[in-house]
């Protein structure tokens, strides 16, 4: 490989990172925070595969940059065109109900704040986020009892004709993504990946214990567009 | 791929019409332009999501790689060998152990250990002292034990567990390298030849340098485990669970393959609800010591033949140590 072919190839993915975290399409993959170390890095990389076309770091060897390379590079080094490849030609949208589905066996421990605050429904239903309304049953779902509350996620589908509310959280990136599902009673199951706005009221007694989801008594069900974040 | 002009062989002599970047150049245009047609052709959600994982690990860690780089060009810089010599104790026994906990020093991904354990070792580190520093820094630094303690409440064994198996694990690997002494195949890459630049100049051309020769291997490890975590389903986890010793080795294995970051790799071992808390504990040590992205990374900073015997003893390290402090502590 050349080192302009080099340069190319560092180009592209520092490209692919700045544009990445200017346009905010990285909130599919990673957390927020990550923002301002993509664009940092992204930049860096670009100033190296621009610098030697600068004259910022000289020539280096006797050939110069005409194609010369001083050692061998890694065949490997090649596959840095995939990242971008990936990202502009498919696209990958954000995780969705193909993921949530295949993790539908694991049922995930809610992390719980050490301090539970009441839910206060007396101006209509709360908005409980889905990963809250599976950890406050997961505590006894005592505090969820008798409120009417609104969860927004996608669809996704269990066995039988059931279907789920769900919500991806993720740690670092989306390869950790964890999936939250809260399982909807009495309303017709939408199309997969469809955002919906669910109203209703806990089933008592459902989700306490890690073998079972937690159930919600949907009143009404209204199709939303998808939220910015996606990712609770 | 379209690319098959992967030699690299050396220029032809004279001008030409149209040099290796050019084709890649245009190569690289054209599949854009043509993206638009091919990407309905690849539109089934389990392309997409392999297509997310594998870009969330590429995104995640390039930055932590970038920095690595940045701070590997640094030490070569910036830290003389007599400097370096004065801080890593003399004795190399003793080294190992000190090069453990300095690793609390480093809060970044595993990514960005690698490049900086391959420029301590070309500023005169022992090996195994540089190696000790790779296996700890990535697994018990501030941010991985905040990030444990919040994904296990109320269970503060967990973290400490995890500190003392991840520090006795990469000690244990540390020393060993030290027995083997030069017996170690450890392909130790030159310095590019710079020695003509002047000091800002060298550092820009050490830093595109290692970058180049690391990056490939990261996402090759990333095309491998967001296959793993896209095709594999987590079910066939499930049957071993309730099992003690299949449990451990199926985590193990999870961990190698799955290649997550260790600031975040608690929150999902917490979710192995089925497991015990050993097999859990398991997948917390080896995930940040050994993993598929790692690996390929060791492969190219230090040699196949080095990774062939490295990877084996610290994922068979991390296993005994995580089951023998589980054993005690939980």
């Amino acid at each position: 490989m050349t080192r302009q072919t080099q340069g190319l190839l560092l180009a592209f993915l520092g490209a692919v990172l700045v544009r990445l975290s200017i346009t905010d399409a990285y909130l599919r993959y990673v957390t927020p925070w990550m923002k301002w170390p993509l664009l940092v890095s992204g930049l860096v990389l670009l100033a190296l595969a621009l610098g030697p076309a600068l004259g910022l770091s000289g020539r280096e060897g006797p050939a110069g940059d005409h194609g010369g390379h001083a050692h061998r590079v890694p065949v490997v080094t090649w596959l840095l065109v995939l990242p971008g490849l990936v990202t502009f030609v498919v696209s990958p949208p954000e995780l969705g109900s193909y993921l949530a589905e295949r993790r539908s066996g694991d049922t995930v421990a809610a992390p719980r704040p050490a301090t539970v605050a009441d839910l206060d429904a007396s101006q209509g239903p709360v908005k409980v986020a889905v990963s809250e309304f599976v950890w406050r049953a997961q505590d006894g779902g005592s505090t969820l009892e008798g409120q009417p509350v609104r969860l927004v996620g996608f669809v996704s589908y269990g066995d039988a004709g059931a279907w789920y509310v769900t919500r991806l959280t993720i740690g670092c990136c989306a390869a950790d993504a964890l999936a939250y599902q809260v399982q909807v009673e009495g309303a017709e199951r939408p199309a997969r990946d469809r955002w919906v706005q669910v109203d209703g009221v806990y089933a008592t007694g459902t989700g306490t214990d890690l073998a079972t989801v937690p159930v919600l008594d949907a009143e009404t069900v209204t199709e939303v567009e998808a939220p910015a974040r996606q990712y609770e | 791929m379209a690319i098959t002009d992967r030699g690299g062989t050396a220029a032809a002599p004279g001008p030409r019409l149209l040099g290796q970047m050019e084709l890649v150049a245009l190569t690289l245009l054209a599949l854009l332009v043509a993206g638009r047609w091919i990407a309905p052709l690849l539109d089934a959600p389990a392309v997409s999501t392999w297509g997310t994982i594998f870009v969330a690990i590429v995104v995640q860690s390039t930055p932590f790689l970038v920095g690595g780089v940045l701070l590997s060009a640094a030490i070569s810089a910036l830290l003389s060998e007599r400097v370096l010599q004065r801080i890593v104790p003399r004795n190399p026994v003793l080294a190992v152990p000190v090069a453990g906990v300095a690793g609390v020093g480093l809060p970044g991904c595993e990514c960005a250990a690698v490049p900086v354990a391959g420029s301590l070792m070309r500023r005169g580190v022992a090996p195994a002292v540089a190696l000790t520093f790779l296996l700890a820094a990535p697994a018990v630094n501030p941010a991985v034990l905040v990030s444990t303690a919040v994904a296990f409440p109320g269970r503060p064994e967990m973290v400490l567990a995890r500190f003392l198996a991840s520090l006795a694990t990469a000690i244990l690997v540390g020393w060993w390298c030290l027995a083997r002494g030069s017996r170690l195949p450890l392909v130790r890459r030159p310095d590019p030849e710079l020695g003509h630049l002047g000091a800002g100049t060298r550092f820009v051309a050490t830093v595109r340098h290692d970058f180049v020769h690391a990056s490939g291997f990261l996402v090759l490890g990333a095309v491998l485990a967001a296959a793993v975590n896209s095709f594999v389903p987590r079910s066939v986890l499930d049957t071993v669970a309730g099992q003690a010793v299949l449990g451990v080795l199926t985590l193990a294995l999870f961990a190698f393959v799955v290649a997550l970051c260790s600031e975040s790799d608690a929150f999902v071992a917490a979710s192995f609800t089925a497991f015990s808390d050993t097999a859990k504990l398991v997948f917390l040590v080896v995930g940040p010591a050994m993993d598929i992205k790692l690996a390929a990374m060791e492969a190219g900073q230090f040699g196949t033949a080095f990774a062939r015997q490295f990877v084996p003893v610290v994922l068979g390290t991390a296993v005994l140590c995580a089951v023998g402090v589980g054993w005690w502590l939980l």
